[in-house]
Order: structure tokens, then C-alpha cells, then sequence
């Protein structure tokens, strides 16, 4: 019906558009859609619509179709993100930043899923939680991460943020006959809208401070550098409401309150899912909030190092001294998100191949770790760490698969989880943050004592009777095979994703703050 | 035609955020901490709309708008979620005091 692009002069704009926008209109662009790039958003959309469609259609006890038809549509997107993962365009008018991070991060965000999904059916009949909308909520919150990894618009990121949150308290409260499950929806709830509108009125004071809400645009108007000091004023107030939204849903330490009730209340699968997926998500916008806008490197630095350091301190320790194997892991991706951060502070090509790596690494060692958790759905999640004693008697695959996820989650050599820290303790070195790196590699020596402590007690003799059933479920079996030998193969082949990974992160462009010092 | 400055929309909105902050902060009643963080919501709302007002391109302006319509969307699709979580809470335990929510504390 248009023209590709008229100006404001130009005769080809119609009278009325001339009226309607007072004159005003500059250039009236109809952008260029790469439909391509977003055929895995749309494909799991589509598919969390048609699944939840058959779920009205199914008697209430069968949910095995929706976990094929889930698991068929996430194959599908995963493979339409393989098949364009070495893209790095920007399309829908700005909207969508499509790169091989962006890849590499869906890609776990789908791994992710579709591991939940093999669990959700055994889990769920055990618990007797029989709703078929979990599958639904499920892929509506992946299609929500999958935006928040694949742009660069506030806007778009804000939208992923509460499709994807919004989705994680109701499935929070799924067994919603259990106060325990209630009180962790409530408090995930308060507190995520919360910190959302920290995040909100962070995007608000960005969007006045540069006329933008997109960040590579941000990037541009700060490497030109025409500041006013207002200007200036209103971007640092930005990131630092920023950092405490983010900071929340990445669970940093002083933000990482909920974390321990919300995963310990919900219902395990619901846990497995959000400690890999959030994470991921979370990690995708903190990666592109703090890369766009490294000429503020010397502000946020500071920040993000107190942030990091406080984490893996403050995870590792209380760690410790948990009794219930949930929060134990609560607490350890509290110290994973320390971790990760390391990454951002030192903002440089090793931190973020590093990022890339461990966020990939870490979906595959959560989703395994609290896919075990789930056996003790029969016993109403009583998961204390005296209840898994002695699982290598009657569960022996099972014990061996949670030891390798322990080692992983640990750090210990022929893991992959060994060299996601190795990066981002190089990457520590390469920027010049001995302390921060020295403090991640005591850490994770702390850490390594409950982790190991965990995997011991399932080789020891029971101390009660376990609530570890006798039969593993196949689809169980499948993903615990998938994560632990995933995480063996990047263990002895790391190079597999390092070397995508390291890619990706070359496409990021890094803009150091040397050349335009921020003191005029 | 400029009448109202800037800075007093900017006041407000600050003002209005830093209420919602301290009432989530002190209140124990979940539909009153959530009545503060629709207000936080509607602060940031404002500092949009105000901002908007002084960018120098149509198209600016409108991403402006735009979140806006977005923010509100969302604050809607909120309040059905966390409703319907007080709505079970209180079925539960006929009492949704913010402090009795504390089952898992050790």
C-alpha cells in the first residue's frame, strides 16, 4: 500500500497521514522484517498455543501427547536456531538482535525445556498436581526468555522479563492445595513485581536520559559522547535501578533473599526449571545492559565487583549450612550467579566466551541436578539431605549420574563445569581483578565441600528408610544420560562450545571507556 | 504552552516511586505491598510520559507512548496472577498477613 520510505515532503505521503501526525512525520520507514531469524520464537509460541489447546480437548489424566507434542516443538525451534545461529543482524525495527549469542543462549533455554518437559509427566502424576497448563506456562515462559535473550530493546526486554515471570508464579503455585507451594508464589510474586518496577523505572530514566529505549542505540549516543551532566546524572540513576531489577532475577547477593524459599516451596519441577531458565535469561539482559553501555565501565565496575564477590561468598557459606538438599542447591546458584558475574566485570572477550560457556554448562548441571530431586516427588518433597543418603543402594544409575552432576557443579577437572570457572577466572586475571579471581577460586573450593559432602551421603548407608522409589522412569533416565554425559563431553572436549562461544563473543562490540573519559 | 517544567513531573513520579518503595517495605498485607507496586509502576509510567513530552523526534515521542500502553498491559496481567495467588493463600489460611508466611524459614 506504501512506499518502502517517503519523506516529509515527498509526494507520495498521503493527505490524511500529513493530518493525523501534524506534519511532524520525518521519514516514515516500513521496516524490513528477517522473518528467519525469529522462526524459533514463533515456532514455540505456535507451539505452547496448540498445546494448550489439546490439553482442552485430552482427558484430564493424559498428558503424555502435550510432552510430545512440547518436546516435537521444541526440537523444531531448536533446530531452526541451529540452522541460523551464526547470524548477527538487527530486525523488526530495532527490535530483535539476532547473533550468535543470542544462539547460543536459546539454545540453552530450549535444552533447558525440553529436559523439564521429558520429567514434568512422572513428576506430576506422582505429586498429583494433574494440570495440563503446566505445559503451556512452560513454553509461554520459554518463549519470554527467549525474547529477553534475543534483543536489545528495553521495551522487548521488559515484555520478555514478564511473560516469562508471570508464567514462574503461577508455576510456583501450581500444587496450590500445599501452602508451602502457595507461600513461594506469593513471595516470588511480591517480590519479582517488584523488582520489576525497579527495572521499569530504570528503562524510564534510560529512555530520558538518551531518547532511547534501544541499547545499541544507547551505545551510540555514548561512544559520540555529547553529554550533559543531567544526562549523565539520569543514566547512572538508570543502571543502578537496573542492576537491583536484574540483580534480583539473577538472585545476587543482596537481592537473593527469595531464592531459597521460592525454590524450596515450589514444586521441584517447577524449580528445575527456573534456577536453569531464569538464570540464562537473566544473565542475556545483564550481558547486554552492561556491553552497551561500557563507557560507564568506571560506575558500574565497582558495583558489579560487590555484587559478584559477595555472592560466591555469601552463597558458598550458607550453602553449608543448609540440611535440605533443595536450598543447598538454592543457595548454590546463588554462588553461580557470583560466578557468572565475574564475566561482566571483567568485560572482556574471555568473559564473556567464559559467560557463554558456564550459563550453557550450568542449564545442563541445575536441570540434572534438581531433575534428581524430583524421584522424592512421592514423599512430598521431603528432599533433606538424609533422604537422598544411601540412594546409590536402591538407585545405583541414578547416584552415579547425580555424583558426575555434583563433581560438574563442583568444579572438578574432567567436567564442564571446571572450565566455565576457568574461563572467568582467566578472564579475572586478563582484566586485572587478582582479588576478585582469587576469591572465586576460594569459593569454589568452600563450594566443592558441600557439593562433595551431598555426593558422599549417597554412597553412605541410609541413615532413615529412603523415599527413593524403586523404578526410575525412562524419560528420567534420558535426561540425566543427556545432562551428565553432556557435561563429560564438554569436560574433555571443552572446545566444543568454547569455540562457538569465543565466536559469539567477538561479534559483541567492546567499546572501553580509555579513549573517552568520562571526566569533561 | 510550557507551563508545567520538567523537573516537577520528574519530582513527583520520584516521589511516587520512593512511596511504593517504602510501603512494599513496611506493610504486611500482600494486597496492600501489591497496591504499592502498582503505584512504582505508574511512577515510572509518568517519568515515560513526562520524558516523552521533551524528545525531539515523532518517533521519540512515541516509544514513549508506546511502553506506556505496554506497562499498563502488563501491570493488568499482573494483578490477575497475583490476585488469584492471594485468592488460594486465603482459602488456605483464611489470613494473609505477610509475616505468617514463613514456613520455610529454619
Amino acid at each position: 500500500m506504501f512506499p518502502a520510505s517517503f519523506g516529509a515532503n515527498s509526494p507520495e505521503m498521503p493527505a490524511w497521514v500529513v493530518r493525523y501526525t501534524l506534519g511532524r512525520m520525518e521519514a516514515f520507514v516500513v521496516p524490513e522484517i528477517e522473518w528467519s531469524v525469529m522462526l524459533p520464537f514463533i515456532t514455540v509460541v505456535a507451539t505452547a498455543l496448540a498445546v494448550l489447546i489439546a490439553e482442552m480437548f485430552l482427558p484430564r489424566e493424559r498428558h503424555t501427547p502435550l510432552v510430545l507434542l512440547g518436546l516435537i516443538g521444541i526440537g523444531i525451534a531448536g533446530y531452526f536456531q541451529l540452522v541460523n545461529w551464526q547470524v548477527n543482524l538487527t530486525t523488526f525495527a530495532g527490535t530483535v538482535r539476532a547473533d550468535s549469542l543470542g544462539a547460543i543462549l536459546n539454545l540453552a533455554v530450549l535444552g533447558a525445556t525440553a529436559l523439564t518437559l521429558l520429567l514434568s509427566d512422572d513428576y506430576l502424576r506422582a505429586r498429583q498436581i494433574r494440570y495440563g497448563e503446566f505445559y503451556p506456562l512452560l513454553l509461554f515462559a520459554t518463549s519470554g526468555a527467549m525474547l529477553m535473550v534475543s534483543s536489545t530493546n528495553l521495551m522487548v526486554v521488559f515484555l520478555g522479563l514478564e511473560v516469562m515471570s508471570l508464567a514462574l508464579y503461577v508455576m510456583a503455585g501450581l500444587a496450590r492445595t500445599e501452602v508451602r507451594s502457595e507461600e513461594s508464589a506469593l513471595k516470588y510474586f511480591l517480590l519479582g513485581a517488584f523488582a520489576s518496577a525497579f527495572f521499569l523505572y530504570g528503562i524510564a530514566l534510560m529512555y530520558g536520559a538518551q531518547g532511547t529505549v534501544d541499547l545499541q542505540q544507547v551505545l551510540a549516543n555514548l561512544a559520540q559522547f555529547e553529554e550533559s551532566g543531567f544526562s549523565r546524572l539520569l543514566t547512572v540513576a538508570s543502571l543502578a535501578m537496573m542492576a537491583v531489577g536484574l540483580g534480583f532475577k539473577a538472585s545476587l547477593v543482596p537481592f537473593h533473599m527469595w531464592t531459597p524459599d521460592v525454590y524450596q516451596g515450589a514444586p521441584t519441577i517447577a524449580t528445575t526449571y527456573m534456577s536453569a531458565v531464569a538464570k540464562v535469561a537473566a544473565f542475556a539482559v545483564l550481558i547486554r545492559v552492561v556491553f552497551n553501555t561500557l563507557p560507564f565501565m568506571e560506575l558500574w565496575m565497582p558495583v558489579l565487583w560487590a555484587l559478584s564477590a559477595l555472592s560466591m561468598g555469601v552463597g558458598n557459606l550458607m550453602a553449608l549450612i543448609q540440611r535440605d538438599a533443595k536450598r543447598v542447591l538454592a543457595y548454590s546458584s546463588v554462588a553461580h550467579a557470583g560466578y557468572l558475574a565475574v564475566g561482566l566485570v571483567s568485560a572482556n572477550q574471555t568473559g564473556l566466551t567464559g559467560m557463554l560457556f558456564y550459563l550453557f554448562a550450568y542449564s545442563l548441571m541445575t536441570v540434572g541436578a534438581f531433575g534428581v530431586l524430583t524421584l522424592m516427588a512421592r514423599a512430598g518433597d521431603a528432599t533433606t539431605i538424609s533422604a537422598l543418603s544411601g540412594l546409590y543402594r536402591r538407585q545405583p544409575f541414578v547416584a552415579h549420574m547425580m555424583a558426575i552432576l555434583l563433581l560438574s557443579l563442583a568444579g572438578i577437572p574432567p567436567t564442564a563445569g571446571f572450565w566455565g570457572k576457568w574461563y572467568l577466572f582467566l578472564s579475572a586475571l586478563e582484566a586485572n581483578h587478582v582479588w576478585l579471581a582469587v576469591i572465586l577460586g576460594l569459593t569454589s573450593v568452600v563450594g566443592a565441600a558441600y557439593y562433595l559432602r551431598l555426593a558422599f551421603s549417597l554412597y553412605a548407608e541410609p541413615r532413615e528408610t529412603p523415599v527413593v522409589p524403586w523404578r526410575v522412569p525412562v524419560p528420567m533416565v534420558v535426561c540425566l544420560l543427556v545432562c551428565a554425559l553432556g557435561l563429560i563431553l564438554l569436560g574433555v572436549r571443552p572446545a566444543y562450545l568454547a569455540e562457538p562461544s569465543a565466536q559469539a563473543s567477538k561479534q559483541v562490540q567492546i567499546v572501553r571507556p580509555t579513549n573517552l573519559s568520562l571526566q569533561k | 504552552m510550557e507551563s508545567v517544567p520538567l523537573s516537577a513531573y520528574l519530582t513527583l513520579s520520584a516521589f511516587l516511586f520512593a512511596v511504593g518503595a517504602v510501603g512494599v517495605v513496611i506493610k504486611r498485607n500482600p494486597i496492600v505491598i501489591f497496591m504499592c507496586i502498582e503505584l512504582m509502576l505508574n511512577a515510572a509510567n509518568l517519568t515515560f510520559l513526562a520524558f516523552a513530552k521533551h524528545q525531539p523526534t515523532l518517533q521519540a515521542q512515541v516509544a514513549g507512548h508506546v511502553f506506556v500502553l505496554f506497562v499498563i498491559g502488563v501491570a493488568a496481567a499482573e494483578v490477575a496472577v497475583g490476585l488469584g495467588i492471594i485468592t488460594v493463600m486465603f482459602r488456605l489460611r483464611e489470613n494473609i498477613d505477610i509475616d505468617q508466611v514463613n514456613l520455610m524459614r529454619e
